[in-house]
């Protein structure tokens, strides 16, 4: 690893992102993220909560953590460089220890190959083991990790997979590579309810198990009141609240907050949901 | 809280499915996505659907609307809608009941909207092929008030709406006719949490306000706590529970159910069932479900598949 070990892993510094669109009638500019400030330290794992709506700016601050979208203000740096000065070397380490889980798992496969492929590309383009049979190991490793059996998985093509399945295959993709860091976007929105506990409960395993840091982002509160160490609340770019998770969600202080949670269906029918929503909302 | 239960269980059925099975060609032969499923919509309730992906819930919904398109086909079974079997009526004459006696809110309205027509005309268009005279202006605007839009929304088109006015539009269709019977399939799982919440809320104000009967189809049993009268639980096909919703919550008997239960995080309790617990009981459910046992009464007004 390099040696400015004392430099967080990742730090977002007052990042601030606007989208200019409309070439043709030039429309205003949207902010999509305001003076945004994050640290994750390699020795400190944690689980990370981004909450908010569509729109409320969680998806680019991940999209931005992961070097895909470049701030128009304040920086991003991967172990105390800028992600755009980033030299080779460097780049690939990034590349390697800051994964990506995305929201639907079908669009992260080519369907015409089998799931084995996926890892395949992973020991090919990176140096996961010295020899094949220690890279064999380690992927079925990774697939047991995340609770499923190595021999099935691998020979099945994408679409026999089902959602929760597809999405732990990409946790196990994301693990070989041993990263410090995931960025996870709405990783069991589209997973049945049964198996989103599983899940949450690989992520949970990975922070403690393999020290591995997670940018969780979701609109839910609910799951990250069980994953969550610190939670960030985001209100149309803004950071409006932010803390320890189970702290800012027993007590929020922040109007946006309560509404959030408030909205977050109670599983009793003898709990009636909290007052209407405002008509904004929707 | 029991008088409530009993009370609405002599509600009349305004919608019975019985033995309904529908297949679609997988390998050499068929393979059952909806196997002998029956219950009964009753007047004015709101009927919570729930299952996972597979269990046949939108396979369900969809062929009581006789909307299975081939390779599916239902294989048998009947749908009665205030006394008629729908599926012995003609294509025509089951047309003319769609949207005026029965109507649909789909899943992903994103996509169930006509992209180069404004809403106000794709409203209008439903109201004057059934009732074969043009819809007025202000029938259109109360339409959409009604839903919570404002009323320049009927000049708007698609793109220009969020996920959630789209999803209002298609109630404010599905509501135009005053139906009898709506069958909403996952109205608001693509929407976040805040407008999850208004949708859901517009939903169960327009099925009280007009008295409609509701089956709402979804995966969510937190969202079923807070909108449905009366639970049913389906399972690979089957149906495997269904009752009373404070019945289900409080007394679920099939293992299947529980475990859609458990599922559900709390923002009360941080402690949740360890997966080796939930996969040991999934696996008891599944067994259970594939012995396909005829649903039995459990308790007032609630059944439960089992032995």
């Amino acid at each position: 690893m390099s040696a400015t070990s004392d430099q967080p892993l990742l730090q977002a510094e007052q990042v601030t992102k606007v989208y200019r669109s409309g070439l043709l009638e030039q429309r205003e500019p949207v902010t999509a993220l305001k003076q945004f400030s994050l640290e994750i330290h390699a020795e400190q794992p944690r689980i990370v909560a981004l909450a908010g709506q569509s729109g409320s700016g969680k998806s680019t601050a991940a999209q931005i953590a992961l070097g895909f979208v470049q701030p128009t203000s304040g920086s991003i740096r991967y172990r105390g460089t800028p992600l755009a000065k980033l030299a080779r070397g460097p780049r690939r380490q990034f590349r390697q220890e800051v994964q990506a889980v995305l929201q639907d798992p079908f669009t992260a496969f080519n369907p015409v190959y089998r799931v084995r492929h996926v890892f395949d590309v992973v020991v090919r383009n990176f140096e996961i083991a010295a020899t094949p049979a220690e890279a064999r190991r380690a992927v079925a490793e990774a697939i047991e990790f995340v609770g499923l059996d190595p021999a099935r998985v691998l020979d099945a093509y994408p679409h026999q997979l089902s959602g929760g399945e597809r999405q732990r295959v990409m946790i196990a993709r994301a693990c070989l590579l041993r990263p410090r860091v995931i960025v996870a976007d709405e990783p069991v929105s589209m997973v049945d309810a049964s198996i989103r506990a599983a899940i949450l409960e690989v992520i949970v395993n990975l922070r403690k198990e393999a020290g591995i840091s997670f940018l969780y982002v979701t609109h839910d509160l609910s799951t990250a009141y069980h994953i969550a160490d610190e939670l960030l609340v985001l209100y149309e770019g803004e950071t409006v609240e932010r803390g320890d998770a189970r702290a800012v969600i027993d007590a929020p202080t922040h109007e946006y907050t309560r509404r959030l949670i408030d909205a977050v269906p109670v599983p009793d029918p003898d709990v009636r949901w909290a007052a209407a929503v405002r008509e904004d909302a929707a | 809280m029991a008088d409530a239960t009993v009370t609405s269980a002599t509600g009349t059925a305004v919608l019975s499915v019985d033995g309904l099975s529908v297949s679609y060609p997988a390998g050499g032969g068929r393979r059952t996505v909806v196997d002998d499923v029956g219950f009964e919509l009753r007047r004015g309730e709101m009927l919570g659907l729930v299952g996972e992906s597979g269990s046949g819930k939108s396979t369900t919904a969809m062929s009581v609307l006789g909307l299975i398109k081939p390779p599916g086909r239902v294989d048998s079974g009947s749908v009665l809608l205030d006394g008629v079997d729908l599926r012995a009526l003609g294509g025509e004459q089951l047309r003319r009941r769609r949207w005026s006696e029965i109507s649909l809110v789909p899943q992903g309205a994103m996509s169930a909207l006509n992209p180069v027509m404004r809403v106000g005309a794709q409203i209008a268009d439903v109201i004057e092929v059934h009732e074969r005279r043009r819809a007025s202006g202000r029938r259109i605007d109360e339409l959409l008030a009604s839903v919570g839009l404002p009323v320049r929304t009927a000049r708007l088109y698609p793109h220009e709406l969020s996920g959630g006015m789209k999803q209002r539009v298609c109630i404010a269709m599905a509501i135009a006719l005053n139906p009898k019977v709506m069958v909403a399939d996952e109205p608001t799982s693509a929407l976040d949490v805040i407008v999850q919440k208004a949708v859901a809320e517009t939903l169960k104000d327009v099925q009280q306000r007009l008295g409609m009967a509701v089956v709402i189809i979804g995966h969510d049993m937190a969202l079923q706590a807070q909108l449905a009268d009366r639970v049913g639980v389906m399972c690979r096909g089957r149906l495997v529970e269904i009752g009373p919703v404070r019945s289900i919550f409080r007394s679920p008997a099939h293992p299947y159910t529980r475990l859609l239960l458990q599922a559900v995080p709390s923002l009360r309790q941080r402690e949740w069932y360890p997966a080796a617990a939930t996969q040991a009981l999934r696996d008891e459910a599944l067994a259970l479900v594939a012995a396909r046992h005829p649903l039995a009464e459990v308790g007032p007004d609630h059944k439960a598949a089992m032995p």
